[in-house]
């Protein structure tokens, strides 16, 4: 319960500072400068939109399905905020004491697909209805090479539990990072990436939202706050798969710093506190790195995004899990 | 954790069962059919769930079921496409005869 | 507590079969197949099959419906129709549905069902272990029946779409 609680509004509070910071990366990346009016340096600007956006009105066209249209958000939100419960704070608060965690999270991340056809059906609309299927069978595409490069985590750790992953990091710090002491999972964790921006239909595959060829895709519908849930899922789904990816891969909660000699900086630095800013603190470099790639990248078309999905990263991730087992094998001689 | 109310699950499991029964036989539509014959697998599952032992038998072969309704359901719709690319209509009392003439 | 969440799942899913049984609406019955399968996973975890809840909803909830959605949308006349289905042979089919279920019922009251407590054991590693050992054969024949049933599913699909 106190995951929960702690995770329901680090998301509140890191929704609005990231859409604050999207804004400025954007502006410095095209070389302007941004939000600057509201507050010193545009900080006020997000709550500024979100109080906007709570006083519209909520619009509902005559012919939409009325029940479907009103729960759609609501699915989308509760799937992606689900996964949240499995994950570990630091050493000692770890998540829901599920044996397959991880296996639960990819599962309960694929009923998000749910919310997002009722959206796009309910709407009664042709834009919404091309928006969603396309988003769909792009979520559930990248759903296979997300699996099994978590699969090739999944071999060479030996378990599922997220908080026995991060165990089995600890130790001296940088150096005992899953992704150091078996390098054979950097190709896994780019393919995890890959398909982590495409699950939250980010760019270079933000196609089923693409303002400027389907108007909003499958939200087209949708106004004032429920369009709110929408984005909020969408920044959630960001973070959730940033924080999943930094336990798999870049150690968890464990700090980076090595013990040198008489310094025993690694010993300095790990506590229950430093555990929880060490784990946000990586989460936070990966969703920048998204963020980064969004407005450096252009937009795949839907049949090279589908190639892309099943010519290139699925075959790579069968070879990767091929050769993770090889090196397990290696590992146990 | 299942001390309470064991006999429950196994009612339940017929309930399924009739609702499924009775989807089949009175929808027309075929997807509504389809609907019907999940309904219909998921009571066996819920029965293998419950008698499952500490050898987790059970277990397994409701995993193996699951799989198998899957490709089944797969089938199934793409066979769909075929009857409706010609008959132009996925309404069980008017696919009665093979070709549209 | 472990009653009151039983309940909520038991009520859960007879909301759910009730809608299906009851509207007219093919796209409605689909969402509301989709909150039984959902349901029914937590009835599984209260009876202690963890991977099994697991499996359902990755496969059943995330997969089957998303088929049977695609499968009414390809299937309409035109845009803008709600799907609506008539039924036929009402009566019958509740008299015949009726008597299966109490016959069920009269089955399944004489069943003792003893109550396992096996939350000791790591039930993914004992029964990935167990595919491998003791069901092998079943293991591989479904891999083969997947792959032919996705190269046969892909073939159908693509000859529909081909003229």
């Amino acid at each position: 319960m106190l995951t929960l609680a702690f995770y329901l509004l680090f998301l509140l509070a890191f929704v609005v500072v990231a859409v604050y910071a999207e804004r400025k990366t954007a502006a410095f990346i095209q070389n302007r400068l941004g939000p600057m009016e509201v507050g010193p340096k545009g900080i006020l600007q997000t709550i500024a939109d979100l109080l906007k956006m709570i006083q519209k009105e909520d619009i509902r066209a005559n012919a939409v399905d009325k029940l479907p249209f009103l729960l759609a958000p609501i699915i989308v939100f509760l799937a992606v905020f689900a996964g949240f419960s499995v994950l570990p704070l630091n050493s000692e608060v770890a998540g829901s004491d599920v044996t397959g965690g991880l296996f639960l999270l990819l599962a309960i991340i694929s009923l998000d697909v749910l919310g997002i056809l009722m959206a796009g059906w309910a709407s009664n609309n042709k834009y919404s209805l091309f928006g969603s299927m396309r988003s769909v069978a792009q979520i559930v595409s990248y759903e296979i090479p997300m699996g099994l490069s978590v699969l090739c985590v999944v071999i060479v750790t030996g378990t599922l539990d997220l908080q026995k992953t991060s165990f089995l990091q600890s130790g001296n710090g940088l150096i005992n990072w899953n992704i150091i002491q078996h390098p054979v999972l950097i190709i896994p964790f780019f393919i995890f990436f890959i398909a982590g921006l495409a699950e939250s239909n980010r760019t270079p595959f933000d196609l089923p939202e693409s303002e400027s060829e389907l108007i909003g895709g499958y939200h087209t519908e949708y106004s004032g706050f429920r369009w709110g849930i929408f984005m909020l899922s969408e920044y959630g789904m960001m973070l959730l798969l940033s924080i999943v990816g930094t336990i798999l891969f870049f150690g968890g909660w464990n700090s980076p710093l090595p013990n040198i000699g008489s310094f025993n900086l690694y010993e300095m630095t790990s506590g229950a506190i430093w555990g929880t800013f060490w784990l946000l603190f990586k989460s936070i470099i990966l969703v920048f790195i998204q963020m980064w790639v969004r407005w450096t990248l252009p937009r795949l078309r839907v049949d090279q995004l589908m190639s892309l999905s099943w010519k290139y990263l699925t075959p790579l991730s069968i070879l990767m899990l091929f050769i993770c087992g090889i090196w397990k094998l290696w590992l146990i001689n | 954790m299942s001390e309470l109310y064991p006999t429950y699950y196994l009612y339940l499991s017929a309930f399924l069962f009739g609702a499924g029964i009775f989807i089949v036989i009175s929808k027309r539509n075929v997807i509504f059919v389809l609907v019907g014959i999940e309904l219909i697998l998921n009571s066996a599952n819920l029965l293998l769930a419950t008698f499952s032992k500490a050898d987790l038998n059970g277990q397994t072969f409701a995993i193996f079921s699951i799989v198998l309704t899957v490709c089944e359901v797969a089938i199934a719709l793409a066979i769909l496409l075929n009857v409706y690319k010609t008959h132009r209509s996925s309404n069980l009392d008017e696919l009665n005869e093979l070709s549209n003439e | 507590m472990i009653q009151f969440i039983q309940i909520v799942f038991f009520l859960l899913t007879l909301i759910g079969v009730g809608v299906i049984v009851s509207t007219k609406n093919v796209i409605h019955s689909v969402y509301a197949l989709a909150l039984v399968l959902v349901s029914l996973a937590g009835i599984y975890v209260l009876l202690n099959a963890e991977l099994l809840a697991i499996v359902q909803i990755l496969l059943y909830a995330g997969g089957v419906v998303i088929l049977l959605v695609f499968g009414v949308m390809m299937t309409r006349r035109g845009s803008g129709e709600t799907l609506i289905s008539e039924s036929k042979n009402s009566i019958l089919a509740l008299i015949i549905s009726l008597a299966i279920f109490l016959l069920l019922v009269y089955l399944f009251s004489n069943a003792e069902v003893e109550a396992v407590n096996i939350s000791s054991i790591d039930q993914v590693k004992e029964i990935g272990v167990s595919f491998l050992t003791d069901h092998i054969v079943a293991f591989e024949l479904i891999a083969f029946v997947l792959l032919v049933a996705l190269v046969g599913a892909a073939y159908l699909a693509k000859m529909s779409s081909n003229e």
